[in-house]
């Protein structure tokens, strides 16, 4: 089984990157072009997230992928955020809110951002989890997919 | 490259191409664009997103909040894509039914002058 860290400065100069590790590190575990699709999105997201909280809290300590190909294909995105207390709130809103809040006027943009975000990850990954760490740890986004890889490999 | 975009004008529409790849770095690039061919004048904008590889929240984001600016100013906003890529983006968020979407810039255009 292979693992790959990655940790970056919250800086979204460094996303695409990101994207272009963690495509490769999927290709090379034998994943299929739209499950590397998917993988490369949901990381992107999940990285754009944890680069949003350390800006937004001036951290500037770096962000962690973690990639691993076991039985599953796994990515891990720690940030060092303090803890966030809408986002189970967010977490728990459906696939409709998109076009809900745009047709609220009183909700601003980046409100209907942040509620996209979560759509697509939650749209991308079916075993999506987002974990509490104590307030100096952090949130962990963990996201994992079926690997097939061909008999006798 | 990471994106790149050319204005013209095109049958009553402002048509804005974009090349690359559209994230929370270049988002901003894209909204300024839009935000000065809206501050010139320009309310039925057609965004060309067929040579775009790569769109995540934060360009989403832009695209919607640009729609909500050219409602509130009696526009329009067209969007050009085919690719399956973008078609699952724009699907799994809802904005499939939020963005009038056509396979061409023509189709597009031509849709605008029969509003």
């Amino acid at each position: 089984m292979a693992h790959i860290h990655l940790t970056f400065s919250p800086d979204p100069a460094y996303m695409r990157t990101v994207r272009l590790v963690v495509a490769a590190v999927a290709r090379r575990a034998g994943l299929g072009a739209d499950a590397v699709e998917e993988i490369r999105l949901a990381t992107a997201e999940a990285c754009a997230r944890a680069v949003a909280r350390h800006r937004a809290h001036r951290i500037s300590t770096p962000i962690e992928v973690s990639m691993s190909d076991g039985d599953r294909f796994t990515v891990r995105v720690t940030d060092h955020g303090p803890p966030e207390p809408g986002i189970g709130l967010r977490y728990s809103k459906g696939a409709g809110v998109v076009v809900n809040d745009l047709n609220d006027d009183d909700i601003p943009d980046d409100e209907v951002t942040a509620d996209m975000s979560f759509v697509l990850l939650k749209g991308l990954v079916a075993d999506l989890k987002i974990a509490h760490g104590s307030a100096s740890a952090g949130t962990e986004v963990f996201m994992s997919w079926p690997v097939n890889r061909p008999v006798g490999r | 490259m990471e994106l790149s975009m050319t204005a013209r004008a095109e049958a009553g529409h402002t048509v804005l191409e974009i090349g690359g790849e559209i994230d929370v770095y270049t988002a901003p690039q894209l909204r300024e664009e839009l935000q000065r061919l809206i501050g010139e004048g320009a309310t039925d904008i057609v965004v060309d997103l067929s040579r775009v590889d790569f769109i995540d929240s934060s360009g989403l984001g832009v695209l919607a909040g640009i729609h909500r600016r050219l409602r509130s100013l009696d526009g329009s906003l067209r969007l050009v894509y085919s690719h399956e890529r973008l078609l699952k983006i724009f699907r799994i968020t809802g904005l499939d039914s939020v963005f009038d979407i056509y396979d061409s810039v023509d189709a597009a255009t031509a849709a605008g002058q029969s509003r």
